[in-house]
């Protein structure tokens, strides 16, 4: 049985959804024009009018006309509110900005550029995303004002969060104008890493025909400026000492020491759990700086090196079975 | 929203909310207790405090007792809890005390609604002109706080805030007019009175002319008419006010229990009018009394206005602020003239044991008249004008017997001593007689309407007569006519009235300047007093009755709605059109300039056309400015890619950014070398 109750929100809810969708489609750049932006008064603007009407009551009473008047200006600031709010919002222009991507589990980072293409200035401005709120936003002298939020990243592969609400009670607290806005942007989340032991390196030397050395670090190749994540091994600490600046000494393995991960190396039949202990190993292996391949059923990365690389193997485990080929993930984000 | 913290209101709002709080009690602070504005002081300074993080807000405890001292003390001070200027004081207390309270934004913001109810209630107190402009300036400081609640800009400065404010404050205006205009004025649904505690002005319950040696009397200002039509003349100005019939031998008093008639309805035997009338608008000043002034007889249409069986208009609540009515006046009329009841001829002949003097004189007065009650009354005038009775505004006092000291030993007083001993003589051969208190006369303004001051209180008797009623005869004019013809100072000889007070408005009467000034200031505190002020019922349908025929407030909530959606409409273009003008870059504008100048002689820059191509271009165009154009591209690069690249361009892509000085002097120099540009081919 199932509860009247919710299936009439979920009815409604999604109504609303194909409602808000017509009126304010998913685009990389929406313009808040007239259609998209909606209007209320707060509760602090319903005890304003409630004080005017007290005060209209005194001056009838007291057969006062000043305290009238009083009354009617309060009357005549809101109805002036509601023009000047609802200015604080429209023809704002939002664009969708870079994204970091994060592991599964930790915060993906969003940019949406506030954008005005006018004089008209936008103060406090607050954006309501995934239950995060943002700090106040001021689109004054700028013409543009990146916004970042970090939103919990739940789900691998492209995470492109849901409506936010962009809204602002500027000037006078009185009315609150809001707008609810998609934008098409996404940030790549990458499998959650699993620590496990990788069993099929065995297999490894058949596909290329080299032997395997331990370690990729026997010969000094250059310099390069310090990254977060490198060895403290490797720092230039004499360079360091004569010119302040941190710099990682880059080895080159010697040729041949290349590793592959694979598919099957990884003691877990869980697609989802392969995927997080071959993300483990990427960053293990990009961390001791070895040159190192990813071989998937989607297919292979050739053995390189440095953070590109990382980057282009998380990437591809992040994807993995979610941009259409593969079908392994049901659903296609 | 999270608990036991305390809200960080904005640096800018704060200072603007003090401010407010200070400028919305100032004009209290002479009506409060003593103690409070030291109260005020403190709260604000713990407030300032608590922002620079030196202490705290009070506990609750300490709260708590400082409200109920505060209560105790306010009880000590009035005498109660209640009533206008206790309550007043208690809302100015919590306005404070709320200062040290201000956990949410949800307090700051009841703080800014106190504010609209402490400055409401200033209107209470005073409506003059002044006092009521300073009060928007509060209004708009209590805006400036709202809006400053809701900036969070860090590095905003209050006199930002204030120019948000003062925008909106402007745009408000036209639609307060059109609501203020507009909206028709219902009757109160119930009474409410600011009375008692307040001095009463102009002319009391009772006169005793015997205890008052020096009358001084005030330029303030007692009324304002406007005549519509015909005015009267001068000397029938008699502005009828109260009428004094109870007489002990040293006071007399408004006969307290006089019946009714409703407005309209005098019993139409008694009363016979000539269809002769003047239709004028009266203003009242507040004198917290409830009789109101007018030429009699009177016809006065307003619901809350009786007429006494002595034609005397009072009003059920007293006259607390600015009141203004609508009369009609007949000014020939017999009333009563077909007889008294037993009853008010007792009462209008009514006379104390004391006095005989004045009674014997009245008895011989009488029989030489052979009994004619017409012969009689004049006679007793001719005396008062042949014998040496003198007008003066600083007479003896009087100890006993006072019709009998004034009438045959001093000789001297004002018109409440004419008119007491007049109504003395009448009533002493059974002749029915009152006094009335009133005002006469008053002075025209350039712009037309008449304006009646406390200088010009008068006394003036009534008689009545078999057949014709009750006859106006003031026994002042007897002595001293000028005194009707001209006012009080017209009839003063000596120097007694001005040296009063140095700054009386008799004093420089003669010099022109001042008089005109001071005409200019009463016009248009009568304007405010006549448009805004006194804006009532009847000045709304007056108003619209200059361009409706038949004013209805249906019609009038009509007509409200049509201007009032005009104004929005203008506010909304005005305000949301903004978004239209698109600006430039100022160093793009004026390049396109350029381009537009080229343009006009047919050198067109193609879409997409780099700067330096159109340079080309144009310079084969025109060889002899091929110089200038070459410059302007080079400048114009300059400042846009080249050594004085905008500070902010890769933030701002050069649109709309801010300049640097450098930039600027750069802008205005190819500014003017884009004007001075003359191309020549």
């Amino acid at each position: 049985m199932t509860n009247p109750f919710s299936v009439m929100r979920q009815h409604i809810d999604v109504r609303w959804q194909r409602w808000i969708q017509r009126r304010v489609p998913k685009a990389l750049r929406v313009e808040l024009d007239q259609r998209k932006v909606f209007i209320f008064p707060t509760r602090y603007g319903f005890f304003f009018l409630l004080t005017s009407f007290l005060l209209f009551l005194g001056g009838i009473n007291y057969e006062n006309s000043l305290i009238l008047n009083l009354s009617f200006f309060l009357v005549s600031l809101f109805l002036v509110a509601i023009l000047q709010t609802f200015k604080n919002l429209s023809g704002l222009v939002l664009v969708a900005g870079e994204t970091k991507p994060a592991f599964k589990g930790q915060d993906a980072w969003f940019e949406i550029l506030f954008e005005r293409e006018s004089t008209r200035q936008y103060e406090s401005l607050h954006v309501i995303w995934e239950g995060q709120e943002s700090g106040s936003i001021n689109v004054i002298e700028r013409t543009k004002q990146p916004v970042g939020m970090s939103l919990r990243a739940i789900k691998r592969g492209r995470y492109s969060p849901g409506r936010f609400k962009v809204q602002s009670t500027f000037p006078l607290g009185l009315l609150r104008t809001w707008s609810w806005v998609q934008l098409d942007i996404a940030a790549i989340v990458y499998p959650m890493p699993v620590r496990c032991e990788y069993v099929g390196t065995e297999g490894d030397g058949k596909k290329d025909g080299n032997i395997k050395t331990p370690t990729g670090q026997d010969e000094f190749e250059y310099l390069r400026e310090y990254r977060v994540g490198d060895s403290l091994n490797n720092i230039a600490w004499k360079k360091y000492a004569n010119n302040r600046k941190l710099l990682s000494k880059v080895f080159h393995g010697v040729a041949g020491d290349t590793y592959w991960l694979r598919w099957g190396g990884v003691p877990s039949a869980d697609l989802e759990m392969k995927l997080s202990m071959l993300c483990y190993w990427v960053i293990t292996y990009s961390q001791e700086n070895r040159m190192f391949g990813l071989s998937l059923p989607s297919g292979d990365i050739a053995p390189a090196t440095g953070q590109d690389h990382e980057v282009n193997c998380l990437r591809a485990l992040a994807l993995y079975g979610v941009d259409g080929h593969g079908g392994l993930d049901g659903t296609l984000l | 929203m999270k608990k036991n913290t305390v809200y960080p209101i904005p640096r800018a709002s704060l200072l603007l909310l003090l401010a407010t709080v200070g400028l919305a009690i100032a004009p209290h602070m002479l009506r409060l207790p003593l103690w409070l504005p030291v109260v005020a002081v403190a709260c604000v300074g713990w407030r300032i405090q608590v922002y620079r993080e030196r202490w705290v807000f009070p506990s609750r405890i300490v709260r708590f007792s400082i409200v109920l001292t505060s209560m105790v003390a306010i009880f000590l001070f009035y005498g109660t809890v209640l009533g206008p200027d206790a309550g007043v004081a208690l809302l100015i207390l919590a306005y404070l005390f709320k200062l040290l309270e201000m956990y949410k934004e949800r307090d700051a913001f009841l703080i800014v609604i106190l504010s609209y109810f402490v400055i409401a209630t200033n209107y209470l107190f005073s409506t003059a002109l002044l006092s009521s402009l300073y009060t928007m300036v509060v209004v708009l400081f209590v805006t400036a706080s709202l809006v400053g609640l809701n900036q969070t800009t860090r590095e905003v400065k209050p006199r930002q805030t204030l120019f948000v404010a003062t925008k909106l404050f402007v745009q408000a205006i036209p639609i307060m007019i059109v609501l203020f205009v507009f909206i028709p004025r219902v009757s109160p649904m119930w009474a409410l009175n600011i009375d008692n505690s307040h001095s009463k002005t102009g002319l009391s319950d009772s006169v005793s002319p015997g205890d008052i040696s020096n009358l001084s009397k005030s330029s303030a200002l007692a009324f304002t008419v406007e005549f519509f039509g015909d005015k009267p003349l001068q000397k029938d100005l008699y502005w009828r006010g109260v009428a004094y019939v109870d007489f002990d031998g040293r006071t007399w008093r408004r006969g307290s229990l006089e019946g009714y008639h409703t407005a309209k309805q005098v019993v139409k035997s008694d009363l016979v009018v000539h269809p002769d009338v003047f239709e004028y608008h009266i203003i009242m000043e507040p004198n917290y009394r409830h009789w109101l002034f007018a030429l009699p007889y009177s016809i006065l249409n307003e619901s809350n206005v009786k007429q006494t069986k002595s034609l005397v208009l009072t009003r059920k609540e007293p006259v607390a602020s600015l009141v203004s009515y609508d009369v009609v006046s007949h000014p020939r009329y017999a009333y009563q003239g077909g007889g008294l009841s037993a009853l008010e001829r007792k009462r209008n002949t009514q006379l104390p044991p004391t006095d005989i003097r004045s009674k014997r004189k009245a008895k011989e007065m009488y029989e030489t008249a052979n009994g004619d009650p017409h012969v009689y009354a004049e006679s007793v005038l001719r005396w008062f004008n042949t014998d040496n009775f003198v007008y003066t505004l600083r007479p003896p006092l009087l100890k006993v017997n006072v019709v009998d000291s004034f009438l045959f030993s001093t000789q001297q007083g004002f018109c409440a001593h004419y008119a007491g001993a007049y109504v003395f003589m009448m009533r002493a051969v059974g002749i029915p007689a009152r006094m009335i208190g009133g005002y006469q006369g008053g002075e025209y303004h350039e712009a037309g309407h008449l304006m009646v001051k406390q200088y010009h209180a008068h006394a003036w008797t009534e008689v009545w007569l078999q057949d014709h009623g009750w006859i106006r005869v003031d026994p002042t004019a007897a002595v001293a006519p000028e005194r009707v013809l001209s006012g009080p100072d017209g009839a003063v000889t000596d120097d007694s009235f001005s040296s009063d007070s140095p700054l009386s408005p008799l004093l420089f009467r003669n010099n022109a300047f001042i008089r005109s000034l001071r005409g200019k200031v009463e016009y248009v505190d009568f304007l405010w007093s006549r448009w805004v002020v006194g804006y009532n019922n009847s000045t709304q349908t007056q108003f619209f009755s200059r361009w409706m025929n038949d004013v209805t407030p249906q019609k009038i909530v009509m007509v409200m709605f049509v201007l009032l959606s005009g104004v929005m409409l203008v506010l909304a273009v005005y305000i949301l059109l903004e978004r239209g003008r698109r600006k430039l870059d100022p160093v793009d504008r004026v390049y396109l300039r350029f381009g537009e100048k080229l343009a006009d002689k047919g050198v067109e820059r193609n879409v997409g056309e780099g700067v330096w191509s159109y340079c080309e271009r144009a310079s084969v165009a025109f060889p002899n400015s091929a110089i200038d154009i070459r410059d302007i591209t080079q400048l114009y690069d300059d400042i846009r890619y080249g050594q004085a690249p905008m500070e902010n361009i890769r933030t701002s892509q050069g649109v709309g950014g801010t300049l640097s000085q450098r930039q600027k002097r750069l802008k205005i120099q190819l500014k003017q070398m884009v004007r001075r540009l003359q191309l020549k081919p």
